[in-house]
């Protein structure tokens, strides 16, 4: 597992549950059709975690959302393939 | 002489400042066992974790003769691990904590235990299993000790909307009950919390767990007399 930008884990709890709250928003409007695999990943909750922090260290580089669940889905997507 | 705040300042611009790679003598050990501002600093390492170590050991009969416990353990909120750093051997620990510095302090202090036994150093929360609905593959433990907030906002994301509602209200409940789905059949569950809110809280945990979890448990009931600070429930 990749560990945490400083940046965040010196944040307050409040503000960390913020972002958190922000990243669970996004992700529940994900189906299986729309980025199906992230909606994968949801579905195990060891993977659900890494998923979240996947997406803290990219929106604490700036990243937007949506492009970051897209750029998140297509690498998970790749590396299936390799693994196939 | 510093004053408490001065001394946490110089304590957290140490962990900043440190390189990665570095190793700590026994004078930094020291200095970081000064830091009181994770969620153990008030609690008696002597009194309430040896008390913690004693009603584990009390779980299986060979352990209690040994005055040993050998097992998986989780510690959802390890402060600044005193939880572990009085810990008998032979045990593998997961500790989630949410305070960076907190987080650094724990391992500092537990790492040397690595030598022999699993540790897990996790930056978050319990409350993270259970956003969004799905829980599929909750890992399980012989033991999880709980020494939950009054507050906290990360529980109140729980995607169960009766869950967010007791975490508002109080999340030592929240944290007791959601911890208990790590407990493993005929493991525990022991929750550390103050001891002038000690009978109320059980109250209060049972009634959520025996609603969430059914007839699966058993417990001690705390003392009329207020003398309790550690809850015990056990997985049937």
């Amino acid at each position: 597992m990749r560990p945490l930008p400083l940046s965040f884990m010196l944040m307050s709890h409040e503000e960390q549950a913020k972002m958190h709250e922000e990243i669970c928003m996004a992700l529940e409007t994900i189906s299986s059709s729309s980025l199906q695999n992230i909606y994968r990943q949801l579905q195990q909750v060891e993977a659900k975690r890494m998923l979240i922090r996947e997406i803290i260290i990219g929106l604490q580089k700036g990243f937007e959302m949506s492009a970051l669940l897209i750029q998140i889905d297509t690498t998970i997507s790749r590396d299936g393939e390799y693994e196939e | 002489m510093p004053t408490r705040e001065q001394l946490n300042d110089s304590i957290e611009a140490f962990i900043l400042n440190k390189p990665n790679d570095y190793v700590y003598t026994n004078s930094d050990l020291n200095f970081l066992r000064k830091y009181d501002k994770c969620e153990d600093a008030g609690l008696n390492e002597k009194v309430v974790f040896d008390k913690v170590w004693s009603l584990a050991s009390k779980m299986k009969e060979a352990d209690e003769a040994e005055n040993a416990f050998y097992g998986n353990v989780l510690v959802t909120h390890g402060g600044g691990g005193k939880a572990i750093t009085s810990a008998p051997e032979g045990i593998s620990f997961h500790v989630m904590n949410t305070n960076y510095f907190c987080h650094e302090i724990t391992k500092a202090l537990t790492s040397g235990r690595q030598s022999n036994n699993f540790m897990r150093y996790d930056f978050g929360t319990l409350a993270e299993y259970f956003y969004l609905g799905n829980t599929d593959g909750l890992p399980s433990y012989d033991l999880v000790i709980s020494h939950p907030p009054a507050k906290c906002p990360h529980a109140e994301l729980d995607h169960d909307s009766l869950l967010a509602s007791e975490a508002r209200k109080n999340a030592r409940v929240y944290y007791a009950v959601r911890s208990f789905a790590f407990v493993e059949p005929q493991g525990s569950l022991l929750v550390i919390v103050p001891r002038e809110v000690a009978l109320k809280t059980h109250e209060d945990i049972t009634d959520l767990l025996f609603h969430v979890e059914g007839a699966t448990f058993d417990f001690d009931v705390p003392s009329a007399a207020g003398d309790d600070f550690i809850l015990k429930y056990t997985r049937l």
